[in-house]
């Protein structure tokens, strides 16, 4: 068990265009209904992928175009405070999504419309994974790799691979950290929100985690010279 | 071909072109256009074919041939798709079909990825029923409004293709029944407009118009058409100039395809006669607009209808906040606030321009965000990139399910092995 390695992956997309739209409220909450999972993910996660270095002022497509377009100001905000962090299961994050929208509308007598150029469209990514190909076996090795990386491996680790690619619904450095015994180190990225930062500013934070963990003698599980099959 | 770009482009980007040319090395591609010469189409290909070709993907372009009618006809095509009212008769509908059936005769699409570019070309899907599955139609125009009549002629032939590519997601038509993807057009950091220029050839150019370097210079460089919004642009300008010292440098072309251009332009030099803080510039060379853009406080695109709007990309690569109109593609490329300001209308954009004027370290964070931001998502290395990513799909054939490079497979894509490929096609 302790010598699974981690092995480094990334994900490129392309966008593709759904026949979903909406220009209300009432739509949006229509579609959100029946979009894909990967078509949500899409819509929350985009700006990750479009810069790294980016928090937009709204962070999901979502809220953004709830302002922008629609005006509504009170559900963008709400749009913007999903708990992405607590609800790792897109479905939940759906119902959300839904429910905000239900709830604003039954409040309203009228609802606003904005044109079809302003509409929203639904896009879904088409995902290729590459292989960075490099593999760390030690927490070392890991922190050494991690560095050398561009962000959107840290991307694809901590949001692709848990929300779409898997089952397990827990990030993959938790995972891996759970499997190495660094149970504090992955309680500790789990309870961390990385939806309000930049990617680059995850990735920074990722990086100073581990090395904070790393400085601290009492960490659980970070002597990788005790683990069987160890090679310096 | 990528060393060049080595300190140019993301390391990301061009790690990422390697990781997918290394799985297409020796799958072949081809390009199926209307002209080799003049256009965005050309320039695009002549820039992109040396690219995929050092790659190791063996890359061939066609073009169509035709008499002056039938050129006449896909210009008539063209402009309706964009929402031009103009009306193709039946007699025209036959020139246009005699030509690509003679054109099939003479064109194999025989490489494992065929791209068709534009409508000019795209019966040609008709003849080859057998290759359907490997061809893509990529469009490059604003299909956003096309003329009823004319899409429902199109309309068949396009859905007969593997994939149709856009610009932006309004570009797509929704009764379009194939995959629709989005890929961004781009820049090339190396080219003549674009590139690193020194302050001596900036001064010496933007001088050698009577522009002074000693004062702020706002730039909207686009063609003088009615969309761009050259007049809202003069008005903008005069309302800024109340508080401050200032010019305005309006330059660009007309498209020789539009009537209204050389009409536009008279009423922008007439609206500017006399001052002489606003410099009308017709149809300078790529040089120059560098120049000016380099040179330039804020960049402008202060578009009501728009394309993509390559211009915003131009000014953000050169450092420059940009004010751009919330419309077509430029809120693609715009952050609000982040990397520029969208705006809707004269006063807006003045206000912005105020604003930038009197804090000019904002603008300058906001130039390097633009930079950053279109280093990563509109040179022409993400374009490659994107156009490799494409054809792995095409080659897939299988919508749903990622594409596995390097060795990946669903054992070994998770800590612990988890099968990542079982679950992508259920959440699907």
């Amino acid at each position: 068990m302790n010598s699974i390695p981690f092995r480094f992956l990334k994900a490129v997309y392309l966008a593709e265009v759904t026949n979903q739209r909406a220009t209300s409220l009432s739509q949006l909450l229509m579609e959100v209904t029946i979009t894909s999972q990967w078509s949500l993910f899409f819509h929350l996660h985009q700006h990750f992928f479009r810069d790294p270095h980016i928090v937009p002022e709204y962070p999901n497509d979502f809220s953004s175009w709830v302002h922008t377009y629609l005006a509504e100001d009170a559900v963008a905000e709400k749009l913007a405070n999903l708990n992405l962090v607590r609800s790792m299961d897109l479905e939940l994050v759906r119902r959300e999504i839904c429910t905000i929208l239900a709830q604003h509308l039954q409040e309203i007598s009228g609802e606003r419309h904005t044109s079809s150029e302003n509409a929203f469209i639904f896009c879904k990514p088409r995902l290729a994974v590459l292989d960075t190909g490099r593999t760390a076996r030690t927490l070392d090795e890991f922190i050494d790799i991690l560095r050398e990386m561009d962000s959107d491996t840290v991307a694809y680790h901590l949001f692709i691979a848990p929300r779409l690619l898997s089952e397990t619904m827990m990030n993959d450095f938790s995972l891996w950290f759970r499997q190495r015994g660094h149970h504090r180190l992955a309680d500790r990225l789990d309870s961390f929100d990385p939806y309000l930062k930049s990617l680059k500013e995850n990735h920074d934070f990722l990086l100073d985690l581990i090395e904070s963990e790393r400085a601290d003698p009492q960490a659980d599980g970070y002597d990788d010279r005790k683990i069987p099959g160890y090679r310096s | 071909m990528i060393e060049k770009y080595r300190d140019i482009a993301p390391d990301k980007i061009l790690s990422e072109i390697n990781a997918l040319a290394g799985a297409l090395r020796g799958h072949t591609l081809q390009h199926i256009s209307s002209t080799r010469i003049g256009g965005g189409v050309a320039e695009i290909l002549n820039r992109m074919i040396p690219w995929t070709t050092s790659l190791g993907i063996p890359t061939t372009w066609d073009v169509i041939d035709g008499r002056q009618d039938f050129f006449e006809v896909t210009k008539s095509i063209h402009n309706a798709l964009q929402g031009s009212d103009v009306e193709i008769s039946c007699c025209n509908k036959e020139i246009y079909l005699a030509h690509l059936a003679h054109n099939a005769g003479k064109i194999e699409p025989d490489a494992d990825v065929v791209m068709v570019h534009d409508p000019q070309p795209a019966f040609l899907i008709e003849y080859f029923p057998h290759r359907r599955k490997s061809m893509v139609w990529r469009c490059h125009i604003d299909l956003s409004r096309p003329m009823p009549a004319i899409w429902r002629f199109l309309r068949p032939a396009i859905n007969k293709y593997a994939m149709a590519v856009f610009h932006i997601p309004h570009f797509a038509q929704k009764d379009l029944t194939i995959p629709k993807v989005l890929i961004s057009p781009s820049i090339d950091p190396l080219s003549e407009k674009n590139r690193e220029l020194t302050q001596e050839e900036i001064t010496r150019i933007v001088e050698g118009f009577g522009i002074d370097r000693g004062r702020p210079i706002i730039v909207q460089v686009s063609r003088f058409d009615r969309f761009k919004d050259p007049m809202g642009v003069i008005a903008a300008f005069r309302q800024v100039r109340r508080h401050f010292d200032c010019q305005l440098v309006l330059a660009g072309g007309g498209a020789t395809d539009d009537p209204e251009g050389p009409m536009v332009q008279a009423e922008v030099e007439e609206a500017a006669a006399g001052d002489p803080d606003i410099f009308v510039l017709f149809q300078p060379t790529d040089l120059e607009v560098n120049a000016l853009q380099r040179a330039a406080d804020i960049i402008l695109q202060k578009s009501t209808r728009e394309g993509f709007g390559l211009t915003v990309t131009e000014g953000m690569w050169k450092g420059k906040p940009v004010i751009g109109g919330a419309v077509g593609g430029i809120p693609a490329q715009i952050i609000h606030g982040e990397t520029g300001y969208l705006v809707n209308s004269p006063e807006g954009a003045a206000y912005r321009i105020r604003y930038l004027l009197s804090h000019p370290h904002a603008g300058s964070v906001m130039g390097a965000r633009g930079r950053e931001h279109v280093r990563y998502n509109f040179l022409i290395t993400r374009h490659v990139r994107d156009y490799l990513l494409l054809m792995l799909h095409v080659m897939q054939n299988e919508s749903e399910r990622p594409v596995f490079i390097g060795g990946v497979t669903g054992k070994t894509g998770r800590p612990g092995g988890g099968d990542i490929a079982a679950k992508a096609g259920e959440k699907s």
